[in-house]
Order: structure tokens, then sequence, then C-alpha cells
């Protein structure tokens, strides 16, 4: 069915159809809580913040694509909150400054398709782990969830300009730790 | 490349890198783009970046949404339930 369709719906008072929009959209809030946070526990924590949010917040919605915008900047504000907190607490896990590069172990030539292993992953995602808190919500938002540049930098409070130039470092940081793997023949 | 000249061919790949993500988004003006593109072709160095910072990009965009964990889907529900019943008294 429609997203604009059940959300008219669930505003009206009907909860099946509030639980199917939570349905549509509950995987990728997770999946942006649980790269933002690293931590499957923390990530769930947050998935049920963003559609508690949700839920009190429903008349406000009009249509269909500020919901899953709205749901990206809740379920950001909401990781990004429990990080500054968790530092406050002294668990901070270093972050590495930008131009540090950690030795890699010297591997063979690598076609694309085989870097898609979970072992690449697991490394794309240690290396995504040692990035600034926003810079690391710039590369899930944009370069994983596919938002456009506009989007990003209004969900993060940042200007577009300085959205670039986040993306630009980060890009940038991750080539760099990850290329070892990334060159061809 | 004789040694003179190196200065400012580096001060060129500086520039032609800081458009490198831009170029990726499809955000560079049609005639920076060319140039851009010009350089890549002639410039060994700027290639193997490009090549990586472009690899790197598409394997993050092909990550895939990660499933929830066991029983979160429950728990969400009725976390949920319990937000609504309160909402109602
Ligand atoms: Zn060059």
């Amino acid at each position: 069915m429609n997203e604009d369709v059940l959300l008219q719906q669930a505003q009206a008072g009907n909860y099946r159809s509030f639980n199917q929009l939570v349905k549509i959209h509950q995987s990728r809030v997770y999946s942006v809580a649980l790269r933002l946070l690293g931590t499957v526990s923390e990530a769930e924590d947050v998935l049920q913040e963003t559609f508690i949010a949700l839920y009190k917040n429903l008349h406000h919605f009009r249509g269909g694509s500020k919901l899953s915008t709205y749901l990206f900047r809740m379920a950001t504000n909401f990781s990004l909150m429990k990080l500054r907190r968790s530092k406050r607490r002294g668990h901070d896990s270093t972050h590495l400054s930008l131009s540090a590069v950690e030795e890699l172990p010297d591997t063979a030539v690598t076609p694309l398709e085989s870097l898609l292993n979970s072992e690449f992953r697991a490394l794309l995602d240690q290396h995504l782990q040692k990035l600034p808190d926003k810079d690391r919500a710039v590369i899930v938002l944009r370069d994983i969830e596919g938002l456009d540049g506009a989007q990003v930098a209004k969900i993060l409070g940042l200007s577009l300009p300085a959205m670039k130039s986040k993306l630009h470092r980060s890009r940038e940081f991750l080539r760099k730790n990850l290329s070892v793997y990334l060159k061809e023949n | 490349m004789s040694k003179i000249m190196n200065k400012n061919i580096d001060h060129h790949c500086k520039r032609m890198t800081s458009a490198f993500s831009d170029y990726l988004d499809n955000r560079l003006k049609k005639q920076l783009c060319q140039r851009l593109e010009v350089h890549l072709a002639e410039c060994p160095d700027c290639k193997m970046y490009f090549d990586t910072l472009k690899m790197t990009v598409t394997l993050y965009r092909s990550l895939e949404q990660e499933p929830l964990p066991e029983g979160a889907e429950k728990r969400l529900f009725a976390t949920i339930k319990l937000a609504r019943s309160k909402n109602r008294t």
C-alpha cells in the first residue's frame, strides 16, 4: 500500500497502518544507528526511541518523503546524543586523527567482487568507527544511505560547504586506510 | 618527469584531487569535469588515487541494510504499544 495512505490512516488512529510504516522503515533506521554507534544493543535503543518519537509527532506529517527524512534525522540525532553521553562517562573509543594511517597487512591484489566478503566489510566498518562522530554520520547518510548533500547538511545542522568538506575528508581517510586492499593490477 | 616540473605538477594534482569527491557525485561543472578527465588520462598517480577513492565509495554504496537482531521487532512493537496505552489514559 502507498505510504501516504498508510500515513493518513495512522494519523486517523489506525495502529495497523502505523505498524506497517514501522515495518517499512525499521531496518533503515536500525542500520543507520548501528553504523553510527557500532553496538547492537545501543542501535536497538535508538530504533525504539526513533519510532516512539514518530508516534508522538505523527500529526505533523503531510507527505511521504518528509517521513523518511524525519526518521533519518531522529535516528542520527539519538545516535549522536548517545555517543556524546558515553564519551562524558569516559567510554571514548579514542578516535584517530584523520592523518593517521594504520599498518595494514600486505595482501595480494583483490578484485571488487571478493572485496565484498565479510572480512572486508568488517574492515570497512572498523575504519568507519574511527572517524569523528559527525564525519561518520556524513558518510553513513550520504554514501551508505544515499541521501543527497543538502538533506545530509540539514539533518546534521551543517552548512553545505561544511558537509562537503567533511565528506571529502572522510572519504579520503577511508580511501587511505583501505587502498592497500583496493589496488588493482 | 623532470624535477623542475614537479612543483607545478604537484600543485595541479592537488587542485584536481580536491575536486574528486564532487566529481564522483556529479557535482562538477562541465568544464572542470573535462579538465579533470584529461588530467586523469595523463597522470597515473591521480588515476590511482581516483580509482581507489571511487572504489571506496562504491563499496560503501553497495552495503546492504543490517537485519534487525533476534526479537527486536517484537520488542519494538511492545514499546510502541506501551506508548499508545499511556497516550490513551
Ligand atoms: Zn595528477
